[in-house]
């Protein structure tokens, strides 16, 4: 049951009223009549100088009161909920980080509105959606109580992303009837027809943003403040189980320091903490020292005194010589995994426009300025991909195997200015990349939380050390820190209650108003006819 | 007027009357107990109080739009008798037909439901309905359509909303037809000048064989060819290479004559960037602007046709000069572009001066009038000769449509006029005419010395009242009454329909007569320079001797009627050699100040505006700017009031520092490199836009402290939106954006001062055929959050409550109840008597009756005897003694 118009129990300030009016002494009604005799049957009750007696019970009280009752309950509107109405409610929840700070008030937040939206009919479909479209539903069904628990168990750390999206889909689960609720810490423009639950609120936070290794002796990490004061933090580092002693960072709002120190001998990974606030996912930076995969190169006898391949090699740190049947990527040779070959000089240069294929390997790359010698023959089978042409004849072709793929250069090298054109330098050192991406070896670095990275998986969304194995092997090691200063700055945090219009509509679409209202007017016109018939006979 | 929902319950009033009168016992005739009684019985019946009156409006809005009108129009005429004869004597109806315009039907336009565009703006008949709707009123819309609008519904949701009016919805369904069309043309986004790429075309559809279609390169046919589809799908590429700075826009259209011709076709764009160029809009065949600065080594690119330019030219420019070139040459939304690009994209505006610039060449209140550093106001002791001026104003059918914002375009011509008129001065002379098939005077030459807010007052009344314009009669009642008029210039302003300008007549000879009595003529064309009339209208202008302006944007029409009056009013251009007079301000851009120049020969008068710099003034008695500049957003704008070329320019361009003035302008005007460590990639996946930005660590604490902004614009002067960045590794954002069909876009990265701007862009396929589900969608989610909902029974529509649209007055008359009730308690307490009335005693009643027998009852009772009353009186005594003894 629900109340269309609960303001109606101020009524109920008639039952004080009503009592106030018995504690009144009754006055007598003054009658002029010629003889005494007249005042035999009258019952003086007046006792001189008071005004205030003591209640006395009387059926008239009790018919008053009843008759205060009534109208009470004729005003407060009962409704009762149809038994067939059901209201398909969609709480989409904002997965950003900075709602992290704000687990408390999201629980008493729902706590408080939830109940609110189940009474608006008698049965309620609860979806809760992540606004991170990748989550799956964080639950559907029936109870309310786990679809709060559902929205409040999800852990979400995203970065500043599009709320639309996940608000469309929503608004299509509810459909035309069902109601949608963002639940999240600030106040954003939404659609026509979405409630909106914001429990944020400005917090001063100060965070790291991100930390790099320089010349492998120091590293150097970036504070920022967005408090709204001066802020004074301390902050130490951890590593291998120790902490250096705290020290002091007094940082303006809105300002970026930075905080440098020696890497540690010997040490692989550290962590920088700063002195806790509500946002915790920016006061703890962990950092390793990055290993990339080491790649095993072969050259060609005919390449290993060309410069250009030289400075190509450099490029590609680190790197193991070794020979063409165990090499990842050989040059000028057939390798078991990837190759670059280059074509055999012909007499003569190749002419026509060079036309560069939309194709990623290539894409915005400007071969513009390529002089290159003719080549002895077209090297490239009809399920190659033709990267770059120059008039009819390819310049660059990708020909990929299951197992293998070659880059085949159409020109050969000492015959050109490639290694004076960026675009071919860039080119080859994209394959160069994939060849390393595509290596099963062991490789540690620094990412961000929820990076995607080389092996299709994405980084953990809570900053810390990880790994990634595989068949029980340990192919990557890497420390999640977490980047996006937007969602550190809670400042612009808002709180925000649902006006109830759209519950109170669901409301009066799923009851009905109570069917016995005349026969209450009806009992309350006897009543107080019966009142005022007792009032008579006493007086 | 309240209304009670249940009447019959009044009955108990009469039974009320007859207890009360039949039972004295409760005393129900006391005054507060008979309205304590009568109140049960209203609330017995249900009053209520209609919030607004009885009876419903329904708005039908009828989508005309060419993907709806084949499935729609069948059934329309059946749908709208259904709808008049369901509803009831107080309810109304009322019909919009929309497709791109907005158009009230009413009997005598039927003729004109076609015309209203090829694509479906949902929005402006949703604003067109609620600005009509009667306030006092309920007012429901129906939508008859595909539900596929071209444009996302911004406002129209918040409006339906707090106006309370519910959208329904009847959606026809028009997919499932078999057809070929062209899904994506993949393209590089950003190409280097003379760089080839390629372009492939994805074309899809059943069934499969061979299908013609065009490639056309900026309006160019590129290619025309067959493509044989299999298996439900296609891929053609082929390559092309783009020679200067721009964009270049590639249309493709297949020719199989399908069902669904609309998307059959798609349009790529390309940006060539060609570096740090200007574009130098010049009325000089031989520029001395233009030879400075290629002598300095600037890429420039000198366009001395304005009327060809696009906005695409924009693209890989970081600054544009006009010089000299009035505002009228520019097409449509170029110079509303301009401001984005100054603003948003950080690019440089430098206009020179000249007889065809500034406030002379029409800029005043154009849209790059508030870019300026200086203001071109009426003054009015700056003020010409007086001026006679006819403002022939089309009020044919055609004008009642309705644009974005719910006006129409009668309503916005009739604001360009008053407007016109609020400019012109106390000396000057108006006369207005509305011409349909003939001219209506609506103002006779009057002399404005009497005010003009009596005139404005009629002009802003004008209404559209059907047919075309008759050109023709329209220029002869002007000219008959511009013939009247002392003053020694006379103008008249032409404001018609380019697409339905009628019965020219012998227009060449009366405008050869008028123009030989010192009357000059300029046209404001509604529409564009392709439309049907558009040739007749700008040979008007031509022969004339005015300007020309073609816009299909009506709600810019009060500023080209203001741009024309102050043309033809005012002259600001100051012929005669003035001094001037350098200041430090030019130490800001230079690191000396403006030396060598004595004098120049003449300048535009305007006045430096507030937080501008200027370089120098003349020194005459207005001390007015001669060279000011300032900051627009990311961009910067200078303003050279002596002409740089031409009449007027002989000193200055035999100054010894003219070339060095010049690329000092030009090398601020272009700003600073953009940074290094930065880059941005745009790429299009489908009708999504994929923004990049890609930076090195340098660039990580400075977005820690500032992070880097993308703003979004769409069409020629659209509202920036700004994007969410997404940061997807260290050194990528990523903004993704659903660009709607059929429009351009244009953008920027701002990070601080620099900018990093990128487009055009558009979705590749058009609008109306497009069938985007998003926009059905926010059709639907719009219907729901208004209280609407899908029809299938139009006729039930009449029946529907407005919710929340009467009051329940219930209660407040149980509340009067409980007061009253309370009262009456109070004062039987405390003995408070109100003057009751008295029904009839039924014995005086009996009294009239004249039946002897009760006569005989009422007989006057005969004295007691003396003894008796004794005997009485001694009983009394004796019960006064007991009740004196207490009882």
């Amino acid at each position: 049951m629900s109340f269309g118009n609960p303001l109606g129990f101020l009524a109920l300030a008639g039952i004080p009223a009503v009592l106030f009016i018995h504690l009144l002494q009754v006055r007598s009604r003054r009658v002029r009549v010629t003889t005494l005799f007249l005042l035999e049957p009258r019952v003086f009750e007046r006792d001189g100088g008071r005004k205030i007696e003591r209640l006395r019970i009387s059926p008239l009280l009790w018919l008053q009161l009843l008759a205060v009752v009534a109208a009470t309950w004729l005003l407060v509107e009962p409704r009762w909920l149809r038994e067939d109405t059901t209201l398909r409610v969609v709480l989409v929840v904002d997965g950003s980080a900075s709602m992290s700070a704000y687990r408390d008030a999201s629980e008493v937040a729902l706590g408080r509105y939830l109940p609110e939206v189940e009474r608006s009919a008698e049965r309620i479909e609860w979806i809760v959606l992540g606004s991170d479209l990748t989550a799956p539903t964080l639950y559907s069904g029936e109870e309310r109580d786990a679809a709060a628990a559902a929205a409040l168990g999800w852990r979400s750390y995203l970065g500043v992303h599009e709320l639309d999206a996940s608000l469309s889909l929503a608004s299509s689960l509810a459909g035309p009837r069902g109601l949608v609720v963002l639940h999240t810490d600030h106040v954003p423009d939404v659609a026509p027809g979405v409630e909106v639950l914001a429990v944020g609120t400005p917090v001063d936070n100060v965070g790291f943003v991100s930390v790099s290794i320089e010349d492998d002796t120091t590293w150097r990490a970036i504070v920022k403040s967005s408090g709204s004061s001066l802020q004074r933090r301390s902050w130490w580092v951890e590593a291998d189980g120790a902490s250096s002693e705290p020290m002091s960072l007094d940082i303006e709002p809105g300002q970026v320091r930075f905080v440098s120190g020696e890497l540690l001998p010997d040490v692989e990974q550290m962590e920088l903490v700063l002195e806790g606030d509500r946002f915790a996912l920016d006061d703890r930076l962990s950092f390793l020292l990055p290993r990339p995969k080491a790649l095993r190169v072969h050259v060609a006898p005919e390449l290993e005194d060309n410069s250009f391949i030289h400075g190509f090699l450099e490029t590609l740190e680190p790197i193991e010589l070794v020979q063409a049947s165990s090499a990842d990527l050989a040059l000028g040779r057939s390798g078991p995994t990837a190759s670059i070959l280059f074509a055999e000089p012909a007499p003569g240069y190749l002419d026509g426009p060079i036309v560069v294929e939309n194709v990623e390997l290539v894409e915005g790359l400007d071969f513009r300025g390529l002089v290159a010698g003719n080549a002895s023959a077209p090297m490239h089978a009809e399920d190659d991909r033709v990267l770059v042409w120059q008039g009819e004849r390819p310049l660059l072709v990708l020909r990929e195997t299951a197992s293998t793929q070659t880059l085949l250069v159409g020109f050969a090298l000492e015959e050109s200015n490639a290694d004076r054109i960026p675009a071919f330098v860039l080119a080859l050192h994209r394959f160069a990349a994939r060849v390393r991406e595509s290596k099963r070896a062991y490789s540690q670095d620094n990412v961000e939380t929820r990076q995607l990275l080389d092996f299709g998986e994405r980084a953990p969304q809570e900053p810390g050390f990880f790994e990634i194995r595989r068949d029980d092997e340990t192919l990557f090691r890497g420390a999640a820190h977490f980047a996006d200063v937007r969602e550190g700055d809670l400042s612009a945090a808002r709180s925000h209650e649902p006006d109830g219009g759209i519950v109170r509509d669901a409301v009066l679409l799923n009851s009905l108003p109570d069917p016995f209202s005349s026969l209450w007017l009806l009992l309350l016109m006897g009543v107080a006819v019966y009142a005022w018939l007792l009032q008579e006979t006493r007086t | 007027m309240p209304r009670l929902e249940s009447p019959e319950w009044l009955i108990l009033v009469a039974v009320i009357v007859f207890v009360a009168w039949y039972w004295r016992g409760p005393r129900l005739t006391k005054p507060l107990r008979f309205l304590a009684l009568c109140l049960l019985v209203v609330a017995l019946a249900e009053p209520t109080l209609p919030e607004k009156g009885h009876g419903l409006d329904l708005w039908v809005l009828v989508d005309r739009s060419p993907s709806t009108k084949d499935f729609l129009e069948p059934r329309l005429e059946e749908m709208e008798e259904l709808l008049q004869s369901s509803r009831s004597s107080s309810d109304r109806l009322f019909f919009v037909d929309f497709a791109r315009d907005a158009r009230r039907r009413s009997d005598s336009d039927a003729e004109l439901i076609s015309g209203l565009g090829e694509t479906t703006d949902l929005e402006t008949a949703l604003h067109l309905a609620l600005s009509s709707a009667d306030s006092e009123r309920y007012s429901r819309i129906l939508l008859l359509s595909d539900g596929y609008s071209t444009v996302p519904l911004a406002t129209a949701g918040e409006r339906l909303k707090r106006q309370g009016v519910p959208l329904d919805t009847r959606l026809v369904n028009v997919r499932g037809e078999a057809d070929w069309r062209v899904t994506a043309i993949d393209v590089r986004s950003r190409v280097q000048p003379r760089e080839p790429f390629q372009i492939e075309i994805h074309i899809e559809g059943d069934p499969d064989g061979v299908v013609p279609f065009t490639v056309t390169r900026n309006g160019e046919l590129q290619a025309e060819q067959a493509v044989e589809i299999r298996n439900g799908s296609a891929v053609v590429s082929f390559f092309d290479r783009l020679g200067v700075s721009g964009g270049a826009r590639y249309d493709v259209e297949l020719r199989a004559g399908d069902r669904f011709p609309g998307n059959d076709r798609a349009t790529a764009w390309v940006e060539v960037d060609g570096g740090p160029a200007l574009l130098l809009v010049t009325a000089y065949a031989a520029d001395p602007v233009a030879e400075a600065l290629v002598r300095q080594g600037f890429q420039i690119r000198v366009v001395d046709e304005p009327r060809k330019l696009r906005l695409s030219d924009l693209a890989g420019t970081r600054g544009i000069i006009i010089n000299n070139v009035p505002a009228s040459a520019f097409p449509s939304g170029f110079l509303a572009a301009l401001d984005h690009f100054v603003n948003v994209q950080g690019g440089g505006l430098l206009m020179a001066g000249g007889k065809f610039s500034f406030g002379s060449g029409g800029y005043f209140e154009s849209p790059i009038d508030p870019l300026l550093p200086v203001s071109m106001e009426l003054r009015e002791d700056h003020r010409t000769l007086s001026v006679a001026m006819a403002i022939v104003m089309d009020r044919s059918g055609s004008m009642a449509a309705g644009v974005a914002g719910g006006q129409s375009k009668m309503e916005l011509a009739n604001e360009g006029a008053a407007r016109s008129i609020e400019l012109l001065g106390p000396r000057d002379a108006v006369a207005v005419f509305a011409v349909d098939s003939e001219a209506h005077p609506v103002v006779p030459l009057t002399p404005l010395s009497g005010g003009a807010a009596p005139i404005i007052d009629k002009v802003r009344r004008v209404q559209s009242m059907g047919g075309g314009i008759y050109v023709y009669e329209g220029l002869r009642a002007a000219w008959d009454e511009l013939k009247k008029a002392p003053q020694g210039q006379r103008h008249v302003i032409l404001f018609s329909d380019a697409a339905d300008s009628e019965q020219p007549g012998n227009y060449a000879e009366l405008i050869s007569e008028m123009v030989s009595q010192n009357t000059t003529i300029s046209v404001i064309g509604l529409g564009t320079d392709s439309d049907v009339d558009a040739q007749l209208l700008q040979d008007i202008a031509l022969r004339g001797g005015g300007r020309i302006f073609f816009n299909a944007d009506a709600t810019t029409l009060p500023a080209l009627f203001a741009q024309e009056t102050v043309a033809v009013a005012r002259s600001t251009f100051v012929d005669e050699p003035v001094g001037v007079e350098p200041t430090a301000g030019w130490l800001e851009v230079s690191s000396k100040l403006i030396e060598n120049l004595p004098t120049v020969d003449g300048y535009n008068l305007s006045y430096l505006r507030d937080g501008a710099s200027a370089a120098a003034y003349a020194i005459d008695e207005y001390e007015a700017p001669l060279v000011a500049f300032w900051n627009r957003g990311g961009g910067r704008v200078a303003a050279v009031s002596f002409p740089l070329g031409g009449e007027y320019s002989r000193r200055v361009r035999r100054w010894s520092e003219f070339g060095d003035f010049t690329q000092t302008l030009a090398r601020w005007l272009m700003g600073d490199d953009i940074p290094p460590g930065i880059g941005l990639q745009t790429r299009m996946r489908g009708q999504r836009v994929e923004v990049d930005l890609l930076f090195d660590t340098s660039w990580e604490s400075r977005f820690a402290s500032d992070p880097p902004e993308i703003l979004l614009a769409r069409g020629s002067s659209g509202e920036s939106e700004t994007l969410v960045w997404e940061r997807l590794e260290p050194g990528r954002f990523r903004a993704a954006r659903t660009l709607e069909s059929g429009s351009f876009y244009r953008g920027a990265v701002a990070i601080g001062n620099v900018r990093l701007p990128f487009g055009p862009l558009a979705a590749p396929t058009g609008a109306e055929w497009s069938f985007d589900e998003t926009r059905l969608q926010e059709v639907r989610a719009l219907s729901r959050a208004s209280g609407g909902s899908e029809r299938t029974e139009l006729a039930t529509i009449w029946d529907e409550r407005i919710p929340g649209g009467e009051l329940d007055l219930r209660p407040h008359v149980l509340t009067a109840f409980l007061i009253v009730f309370l009262l009456e308690a109070l004062m039987m307490r405390i003995g408070w008597e109100l003057p009751s009335f008295e029904l009839p005693r039924r014995a005086e009643i009996l009294s009239v009756e004249t039946s002897p027998s009760l006569q005989a009852v009422i007989e006057p009772i005969p004295p007691v005897p003396l003894e008796t009353q004794t005997a009485s009186s001694d009983e009394r005594r004796k019960r006064f003694e007991r009740a004196k003894r207490g009882r």
